[in-house]
């Protein structure tokens, strides 16, 4: 998987927009779901192992980039500044956040 | 021949392990069903967009259902 493989796409990632940050964490999230499918039924399978590992690595790359510029991704990511942010946060259909 | 409503039925002298088309009733005595996986060989992977897009990162399990 030469995508993951590249020394750091996170340099590049500082200058994607937060919709395509968003797009790729989405999809990060849904490979790591199918490898851990994959793995359930074949734990040893070294090849499969090595992609979940990059794959986790980087997504949690990113959804830290995004924790750090544009706040929290879930309850369950650190809030910025003296007040709990996620109140503050986007609602799931207010989509117009994704184009900042 | 037997007979199942009144009609002679193929099926139940037929080998219990084949599967008859016709519209008799399924042979005694009857095996459980049987699921068969092939096991899954590691190979190339739809990138992270084509797989969310598709539903799976596995080519060999893309199948579309054909409109």
């Amino acid at each position: 998987m030469d995508y993951l493989d590249k020394p750091d796409n996170l340099g590049k990632a500082n200058y994607i927009s937060r919709k395509e940050l968003l797009d790729q964490i989405r999809q990060l999230q849904f490979m790591s779901i199918e490898l851990t499918l994959f793995l359930n039924t074949h734990p040893y399978d070294s090849a499969a192992l090595e992609d979940h590992n990059a794959t986790v690595t980087k997504l949690r790359r990113l959804q830290n980039l995004y924790n750090k510029r544009y706040g929290m991704l879930t309850p369950m990511s650190i809030s910025r500044g003296d007040s709990w942010e996620w109140v503050e946060s986007p609602w799931p259909w207010e989509r117009s956040y994704e184009e900042d | 021949m037997k007979k199942i409503n009144n009609k002679p039925c193929k099926c139940l002298t037929a080998n219990r392990y084949e599967v008859e088309t016709t519209s008799c009733i399924i042979p005694t005595p009857q095996r459980m069903a049987n699921a068969y996986v092939p096991i899954q060989i590691y190979g190339p992977l739809y990138s992270p967009r084509e797989g969310l897009a598709k539903g799976t990162i596995f080519p060999e399990l893309y199948s579309p259902y054909p409109y």
